[in-house]
């Protein structure tokens, strides 16, 4: 059975949020997906120190040994991963954010070109589907616009959207609908 | 008069960080034209309460904001998201503060990545209603790798410029020009040498770990 792996990176306990979550669950698990959702904020998580140990030391593993540990290898094993976010400045939420930065360790120190630019490659050939989806008080559209951006280019491939935490149940259902097809869950 | 500045350091790195490297130097030329300046560590501001009331009574007390971070994954590392969130919650009116320049070091060869860091630094500033003074982006920042600048001198020629010319610019009162911000953007060698250069670090320094052969190992595969 297909797995999919839930994260809440909102800083505070958010009910909209929540209910995005729980929905997420009922809908996946519907449709023949083992599902498991992580609340950030009650992990211990330290900050990604910039040590490189990832690359040089322990290659794959982050050198700071806390609950990041367990998620990153859950993450890898997944065939879906769900970020659920706020959107902040036009970035994800503190949490969201330091969890992906412990996972420097999933791409190659090397440097290569690519389009023109200069990138590292992935150290695992398949990564898992992403979605991101931002969760908004106020939809900025600047900070909304920007967040695609942003996902994108931090998760290649990766679906993201923005939700209006005022948009209604059936809205935020239809709208969660069409993104999950686009990541590949049967809807 | 001369102004006072506030340069919060958000390297994630305990000691060392070219983050600070850069905001030294600035800092220097700041002092030698009569401004004020201090100096706080995001990180360490974020260990304590006390030490995060010292870092949001220094933004209410500065006219202006120096944010200096290393970019990860294509924007501010998480620990100044936390710091501009509690900024905001405190002013959220309007900071007291008149501006905040961004200054940002990365590892890659291209100016282009740090796009979105310097939007999400304009993001903050219609936040919390300051004026953004501009962005400086140092490509290839691993040849600082947390040496002064004038240490490293030759290589950082360009970024030495662009910060002395910066500095001009905060001392006037200006907006940071486009001569600085190009000056400070010019890599310190080519693109393609410097990926040669930093690829044959990563090997050195997995010789030494004596994990050269690990270096593409999956380990949660």
């Amino acid at each position: 059975m297909p797995k999919a792996l839930i994260l809440d990176g909102a800083d505070h306990k958010d009910p909209r949020v929540d209910y995005i979550g729980s929905l997420l669950e009922e809908i996946m698990a519907e449709r023949g997906w083992v599902v498991e959702s992580v609340t950030l904020r009650r992990l211990e998580l330290d900050s990604c120190r910039g040590c490189f140990g990832c690359w040089v030391k322990t290659p794959g593993e982050c050198v700071i040994k806390d609950d990041a540990i367990d998620l990153l290898r859950k993450q890898v094993t997944s065939d879906l991963v769900v970020d659920l976010t706020e959107v902040l400045f036009g970035s994800p939420s503190y949490h969201t954010k330091l969890f992906m930065e412990r996972g420097l360790g999933s791409a190659l120190p090397f440097m290569i070109k690519r389009k023109g630019m200069t990138q590292h490659p992935l150290r695992y050939e398949c990564e898992p589907m992403h979605l991101m989806i931002g969760v908004a008080r106020e939809i900025v559209q600047g900070d909304a616009e920007l967040f695609r951006r942003l996902a994108s280019r931090c998760c290649p491939g990766a679906v993201t959207e923005v939700i209006d935490s005022d948009a209604s149940d059936d809205k935020v259902k239809e709208l969660l609908l069409v993104l999950l097809n686009e990541v590949g869950v049967k809807v | 008069m001369s102004r006072s500045y506030t340069f919060l350091i958000g390297s994630p790195k305990p000691s060392g960080s070219t983050s600070e490297s850069l905001a030294d130097h600035l800092m220097g030329r700041l002092e030698s034209e009569g401004e004020r300046v201090s100096k706080v560590s995001v990180r360490k501001a974020l260990a304590s309460e006390e030490a995060m009331n010292d870092l949001l009574d220094r933004v209410q007390s500065s006219d202006v904001i120096v944010l200096c971070f290393p970019l990860y994954y294509y924007t501010l590392p998480a620990i100044c998201l936390e710091a501009m969130t509690l900024i905001r919650r405190r002013y959220s009116e309007k900071a007291p503060t008149q501006g905040l320049l961004a200054i940002v070091n990365q590892g890659f060869p291209e100016e282009s990545h740090a796009e979105q860091a310097l939007e999400s630094c304009r993001s903050f500033c219609d936040h919390v209603s300051i004026g953004y003074i501009g962005g400086l982006v140092m490509p290839a920042g691993g040849v600082v790798n947390g040496e002064p600048l004038m240490k490293v001198r030759g290589r950082v020629r360009s970024q030495i410029k662009g910060l002395n010319m910066a500095a001009m610019d905060l001392v006037n009162g200006d907006p940071i020009g486009s001569t600085a911000a190009k000056a400070m953007a010019r890599p310190p060698m080519s693109p393609w040498l410097y990926r040669i250069i930093a690829n044959r670090n990563w090997k050195r320094m997995a010789r030494k770990n004596g994990t050269m052969k690990q270096l593409k190992d999956r380990p949660y595969a």
